[in-house]
C-alpha cells in the first residue's frame, strides 16, 4: 500500500482516533492504528474493544491499495513533527515507510489479522441530529457523569430519545445534569447509557456545527455516523437511576442570576476553600446574596451579590466545584436557581433545555 | 489437744519459698537485689546447669559482719526496714526479709561475706534449713552466695523445673531486668564456666541497652522524658519499624525495680497505636520515678506487681509523654539494604574507626573546632559561618555533655543533637523532582538523601488525619446524595449499626432505613468525593462487625475514619500528576504521624546520602 497524505488532515485523523486507544494495553495490536487504503480513500481505525472509530481521510492520493497496523504513538509523533505539507506512507510486508522531503522512517508493523473489526451500522432506523446541537448536549452533561463509580450505570450518559426530541442525563450521585435538544428526525425511543469515553471521543469529532449526525442503537451498541467518522461503542449495562424522581418540583424560591456574575462570585468565594473543604455557603436575604467559602487551613472568603430576592431569608451550602462546572457550560446569559430550604436540593435552569440538580452540603 | 498447731519455722519458710522461689531465676533475682541493696558496683553471676545445680552471685558491696551473717537464715530479719512507717517509704529493692530464709529452706546455701572494716570475712552455710555458727574465713570485701541443688528437698518442685536452656534464658531475663534498672553496676553472667555476658558499668541507659540488645536497636531509640505531678518518666522508645511480635521487649521500671503493669502497657500501646500494625508490639524501655508513698510495692512477694495510688494519672502521663515525643519525631522507616559480605566487613571497619576516633576525642577534647566534613558542602560552610566554638568553650561543653551522661540524667542533649539532623526533611527539592514508580511509589529528593513513599498509604494517613481533625472540630461537611445508596446488611450488622449511628453522623454519614435488611446512605462526607458512598459504608460495616462488641466509641470512630480514608485515598495503580505528587508530599509535612498509615504500615522510607555513599562504597 502506498499513499500521499495531507499532513494536517492525517494529523487530525490520528489525534482523534488515538483517543480511542487505551495506553498500556497488553495487546500490542491495540496500541496501533489500522491504516486501510482503498481506491476511494484512506481510513484510520482504532479501538480498545469497547469503542472503535473509523476516520476517513480526505486529501489523499492513493498510489496503491492495501492495509497495515502502525504503532499509534510513533506514527502520531512522526506526523506531528513533519515540516512538510504532505508525506508519503508506504506499508510493506512487515514494515512501514514514512517519507517526508528530508526524513525517512521505517517502522516495524504488526499482523493485521489480530486487529478487531469496528462494526458498521446494520441499516436500522436511527436518529438524526445536527452536530452542533449534539456537541452542546455533550458539554452540558458529560462533566456530571461519574468517573469510576462501582455503580457502573452512572459511568456514562443516558440518551433518551422521545419523538423528535433527545434528552441526555448524567449524574454521579451527588448532582445531575439534564439537557434536551430537537432532532432532525426521530426513529427510536430506546434509551441507552453511553460510556463517558465514547462521549468524549464523539465530542472530538463534532467539528462542523451544521453537519448531520446519524445515531443508531442495536444489540447493546451505539453506532454514530458522521460524514468522515464512524464510531461504534458498547453501551453501559445496568439501570440508570430514575432521574425524574430526583428532580424536585416543589422548589418555591426562584432566583435569577447573570450566569457570568454568579460564576465570578462563586469562583471568588471558593478561592480560599481547599479540595477537602466545606463547600460554599449561600446566604439569601432581601435583594442580596452573600457567598462564603472557608477552610480551616486557609481562611475565609466572602462575596456579595446584588440580586432580586423577596422571599424569606435562606441559607444553603453547595460544593463549589459542582456549581462552577455547570456555570462554565450553560452557554446562556441568564440562569435561575430554584430552592426550597437549607437541606434540600437546588435546581439550576438555563433556557428551557438545561436543568441541573445539585445536592446540598450540610455546613456545621 | 487442739487441732491447730503452730507450724515449725522451717515449714513456714518452705511455704514462703513457694511464693518467692519458683525457679533458679527467682533466686538470681533475690540475690541480685540483695547485692544492689548492699551498694555493689560489680556483680558476677555464675550458674551451672541453668541454675539447677549452682547459682553463685558475688558482689563487691558492703558485706556483713559476724552478727549480721548469723541472722542470715532468720526469716523477717532484714536491715532494710525497722518499723511500719518504713514500709510506706521503701527505697531498697528488698525489704521483707524472706528471701534468704526461703532460699535456704529449699537448697544448700553457703555465704561468704566481709565488710571493709574487718580483716577477715565470715562464712555460714545452711542445708535445707540446718545451719551452723559463722566461721571466720579469708574473703574479699563484699558478699558471695552459693546456692546449690535448688529444691533438693522438694522433689515435686524439682520435677517442675524446665530444661537447662529454658532455665538459663529465665536467668538471663532476670539479669537483663536488673541490669537495665541498674546501669551503673558492672554485671557479668557465666554459664557452666563460660562467660555469656559482660556489661561494664554504663554511663547511660543507651550504653547499657547496647550491651544487652546490640547497637542497631540502641542507636534508633528515641528518648522522651517528663516530670509532672511528681511522676518522673524517662523513656527510650524504639521507632515503630523495630516492633516485635510479643510484648517481651517492653521493660518498665519503677524506682529502679522491674515491674509489670497493665496500665503502663496499655498506655504504651495507645501511644504507638496507628504507628504499628495491630499484631505487633513496640519495643520500649520506661523508667518511672515517684515518691514511695505514691505506690504500694508490697502487693506480691516478688514485687513484680505494684499498685499505684492514682493509676489513671500514671497512664495519662505515660501516654502523654510518649505521644508528644512521637509528634515531634520523624518516625519514617529507614531503608534496610542487605549488604554483601564485603560491605559488612567494611561497615565494621568504619565502625571501629568511628569508635576509635570517639574514644580519642573523649580522652582529649580537641583544642580547635573541628571542620565538619559532612556529605555535601553544608557542614563546611556552616562551621565557617558560625565561627565555631573556641577550644575552651568546646571543652566545657563536652565535659558538660559527658558529665550529664555519666549521671545517667535525663539530659538528652547528645541524642537530641543527633536527631536534630534527622528531623523530617520530606521537602521535595525546588525543582519538584518527584518520580512515580510503577504507579505505586513516589521517589523524591530530600535535603540529605531520598525518600520512597507508598502513595496509597501516605494519602490514606493524610486523609485520616484531616478527617479526624475535622471530626474533632465538628466541621465535617456532609454532601447529600441524589439517590440514597442501599447497603445490604446481615442481622448482626444491622444491630451493630444501630449502636454506632451517632458516631457515623459525627463523620457526616447519614443512613436511613431501607427495608428490613438494608440501609441507604443519604449523605456522605463532602471531602471524600472520590469515594463511592455505598461501597465505603459497606466496608465500614464489615470492619465494625469484626471489632469486639465492647469497643469504646473512640475506637469505633478511629476504625470508621481509617476505613473511609482507605476508600477515598489514591490507590496503587493510580497515575498521579506532578501537582498531585507534590501536593501529597507537601501535605505529609503537615500531617501528624505521617510516617505510618492508619493500619501502622510505614508510608515513607528514608535513605540518607551517607547510607547511599556507604552502599556505593564511596566512603
Amino acid at each position: 500500500m502506498k499513499a500521499i497524505c495531507n499532513r494536517a488532515s492525517l494529523l487530525e485523523a490520528l489525534h482523534v482516533t488515538s483517543a480511542a486507544i487505551t495506553p498500556r494495553t497488553p495487546k500490542p495490536a491495540l496500541q496501533c492504528v489500522l491504516v486501510d487504503c482503498q481506491e476511494e480513500g484512506l481510513t484510520v481505525v482504532a479501538t480498545d474493544l469497547q469503542v472503535g472509530i473509523r476516520y476517513r481521510l480526505e486529501q489523499v492520493e492513493v498510489k496503491q491499495a492495501g492495509r497495515g497496523l502502525i504503532p499509534a504513538d510513533r506514527f502520531l509523533a512522526i506526523v506531528r513533527e513533519c515540516p512538510d505539507d504532505t508525506l508519503s506512507v508506504e506499508i510493506g510486508e512487515s514494515s512501514c515507510r514514512i517519507d517526508t522531503s528530508d526524513s525517512h522512517f521505517t517502522l516495524n508493523t504488526s499482523e493485521v489479522e489480530g486487529f478487531p473489526a469496528v462494526r458498521e451500522a446494520n441499516g436500522q432506523d436511527g436518529l438524526k441530529i445536527k452536530a452542533g446541537l449534539l456537541r452542546g448536549m455533550i458539554h452540558r452533561t458529560l462533566f456530571a457523569a461519574a468517573k469510576e463509580s462501582s455503580r457502573y450505570a452512572i459511568n456514562g450518559v443516558l440518551w433518551a430519545p422521545e419523538g423528535k426530541n433527545l434528552m441526555m442525563v448524567a449524574t454521579d450521585g451527588r448532582r445531575l445534569a439534564q439537557v434536551q435538544a430537537e432532532l432532525i428526525s426521530g426513529g427510536t425511543e430506546a434509551t441507552a447509557i453511553v460510556p463517558t469515553k465514547t462521549m468524549s471521543l464523539l465530542d472530538r469529532c463534532l467539528v462542523e456545527a451544521e453537519e448531520q449526525v446519524w445515531v443508531g442503537f442495536q444489540e447493546n451498541r451505539i453506532v454514530i455516523i458522521l460524514p468522515r467518522v464512524t464510531i461504534s461503542s458498547t453501551l453501559v449495562e445496568g439501570t440508570f437511576p430514575k432521574y425524574n424522581e430526583v428532580i424536585p418540583h416543589d422548589n418555591t424560591v426562584k432566583v435569577k442570576f447573570k450566569a457570568d456574575a454568579l460564576l465570578s462570585a462563586f469562583r471568588r468565594a471558593s478561592l480560599l476553600t481547599t479540595e477537602n473543604s466545606q463547600g460554599v455557603r449561600m446566604q439569601f436575604s432581601k435583594d442580596r446574596l452573600v457567598l462564603t467559602g472557608r477552610a480551616a487551613e486557609t481562611g475565609e472568603g466572602k462575596v456579595e451579590l446584588g440580586i432580586e430576592y423577596g422571599y424569606d431569608d435562606l441559607e444553603v451550602g453547595f460544593n463549589p466545584h459542582y456549581v462552577l462546572e455547570a456555570l462554565r457550560v450553560v452557554g446562556t446569559e441568564e440562569i435561575s436557581l430554584e430552592l426550597k430550604a437549607a437541606n434540600t436540593p437546588g435546581v439550576f435552569r438555563s433556557g428551557d433545555d438545561f436543568l441541573y440538580v445539585v445536592m446540598p452540603v450540610s455546613l456545621s | 489437744m487442739g487441732q491447730i498447731q503452730i507450724l515449725p519455722e522451717l515449714l513456714v519458710n518452705k511455704i514462703a519459698a513457694g511464693e518467692v522461689v519458683e525457679r533458679p531465676a527467682s533466686v538470681v533475682k533475690e540475690l541480685l537485689e540483695n547485692a544492689i541493696d548492699a551498694g555493689a558496683g560489680r556483680i558476677d553471676v555464675a550458674v551451672e546447669d541453668g541454675g539447677k545445680r549452682l547459682i553463685q552471685v558475688t558482689d563487691d558491696g558492703a558485706g556483713m559482719g559476724r552478727e549480721d551473717i548469723a541472722l542470715a537464715w532468720t526469716a523477717h530479719a532484714t536491715s532494710k526496714l525497722s518499723n511500719a512507717e518504713d514500709l510506706l517509704a521503701i527505697k531498697t529493692m528488698g525489704f521483707r526479709g524472706e528471701a534468704l530464709a526461703s532460699i535456704a529452706s529449699v537448697s544448700r546455701v553457703r555465704i561468704v561475706s566481709r565488710t571493709v572494716d574487718n580483716e577477715a570475712g565470715y562464712e555460714v552455710s545452711c542445708e535445707g534449713g540446718d545451719s551452723h555458727e559463722p566461721r571466720p574465713t579469708a574473703a574479699a570485701v563484699g558478699t558471695s552466695v552459693w546456692v546449690r541443688d535448688l529444691f533438693f528437698n522438694v522433689p515435686a518442685r524439682r520435677k517442675f523445673l524446665k530444661g537447662t536452656s529454658t532455665e538459663t534464658s529465665h536467668v538471663c531475663e532476670q539479669l537483663t531486668r536488673v541490669a537495665l534498672a541498674q546501669s551503673q553496676v558492672h554485671f557479668t553472667l557465666s554459664h557452666n564456666g563460660r562467660k555469656n555476658l559482660d556489661l561494664p558499668a554504663a554511663s547511660n541507659l543507651r550504653e547499657r541497652i547496647t550491651g544487652l540488645f546490640g547497637d542497631e536497636l540502641a542507636q534508633t531509640l528515641i528518648e522522651a522524658d517528663s516530670d509532672e505531678r511528681r511522676i518522673r518518666i524517662q523513656a527510650l522508645l524504639a521507632p515503630p519499624d523495630m516492633s516485635r511480635t510479643s510484648s517481651k521487649w517492653q521493660y518498665f521500671f519503677l524506682n529502679g525495680r522491674y515491674i509489670r503493669d497493665r496500665f503502663i502497657q496499655h498506655a504504651v500501646r495507645e501511644a504507638y497505636r496507628g504507628l504499628i500494625e495491630a499484631n505487633r508490639f513496640p519495643v520500649a524501655f520506661l523508667y518511672l520515678q515517684m515518691a514511695p508513698e505514691m505506690v504500694d510495692v508490697n502487693v506480691h512477694p516478688t514485687k513484680i506487681e505494684v499498685r499505684f495510688r492514682d493509676s489513671n494519672a500514671v497512664h495519662s502521663q505515660v501516654l502523654g509523654t510518649l505521644r508528644e515525643r512521637f509528634l515531634k519525631s520523624d518516625l519514617s522507616s529507614r531503608m534496610r539494604i542487605e549488604q554483601g559480605e564485603g560491605g559488612q566487613a567494611d561497615g565494621e571497619k568504619t565502625e571501629q574507626i568511628r569508635r576509635a576516633v570517639a574514644d580519642f576525642l573523649k580522652a582529649s577534647p580537641p583544642s580547635q573546632a573541628p571542620l565538619a566534613f559532612g556529605p555535601g558542602s553544608g557542614g563546611y560552610s556552616r562551621s565557617r559561618h558560625n565561627k565555631g566554638p573556641t577550644g575552651q568553650e568546646l571543652r566545657e561543653e563536652l565535659n558538660k555533655l559527658f558529665e550529664a551522661d555519666r549521671q545517667g540524667s535525663s539530659s538528652t542533649t547528645q541524642s537530641e543533637r543527633l536527631e536534630a539532623q534527622a528531623e523530617p526533611t520530606i521537602r521535595a527539592t525546588a525543582a519538584g523532582a518527584v518520580l512515580q514508580l510503577h504507579r505505586m511509589y513516589l521517589v523524591a529528593e530530600t535535603d540529605d538523601g531520598l525518600i520512597i513513599v507508598d502513595q496509597h498509604a501516605l494519602h490514606e494517613r493524610i486523609l485520616y488525619e484531616q478527617l479526624s481533625q475535622r471530626v474533632g472540630r465538628g466541621q465535617v461537611a456532609s454532601q447529600q446524595l441524589l439517590v440514597p445508596m442501599p447497603v445490604e446488611l446481615t442481622n448482626q450488622q444491622r444491630a451493630m449499626l444501630d449502636k454506632v449511628q451517632e458516631i457515623l453522623s459525627q463523620v457526616g454519614i447519614e443512613l436511613v432505613d431501607f427495608g428490613p435488611t438494608a440501609v441507604a446512605v443519604q449523605a456522605f462526607p463532602a471531602m471524600l468525593d472520590r469515594a463511592d458512598p455505598g461501597a465505603a459504608v459497606q466496608d465500614i460495616v464489615d470492619r465494625l462487625v469484626e471489632m469486639p462488641t465492647d469497643s469504646a466509641a473512640e475506637q469505633v470512630l478511629e476504625e470508621v475514619l481509617a476505613s473511609m480514608a482507605c476508600k477515598a485515598a489514591v490507590k496503587a495503580g493510580d497515575k498521579l500528576s506532578e501537582e498531585e505528587m507534590s501536593q501529597l508530599l507537601a501535605d505529609a509535612e503537615f500531617a501528624e504521624r505521617s510516617s505510618n498509615c492508619p493500619h501502622g504500615r510505614p508510608t515513607i522510607l528514608k535513605m540518607s546520602l551517607a547510607e547511599l555513599e556507604k552502599q556505593f562504597k564511596r566512603t
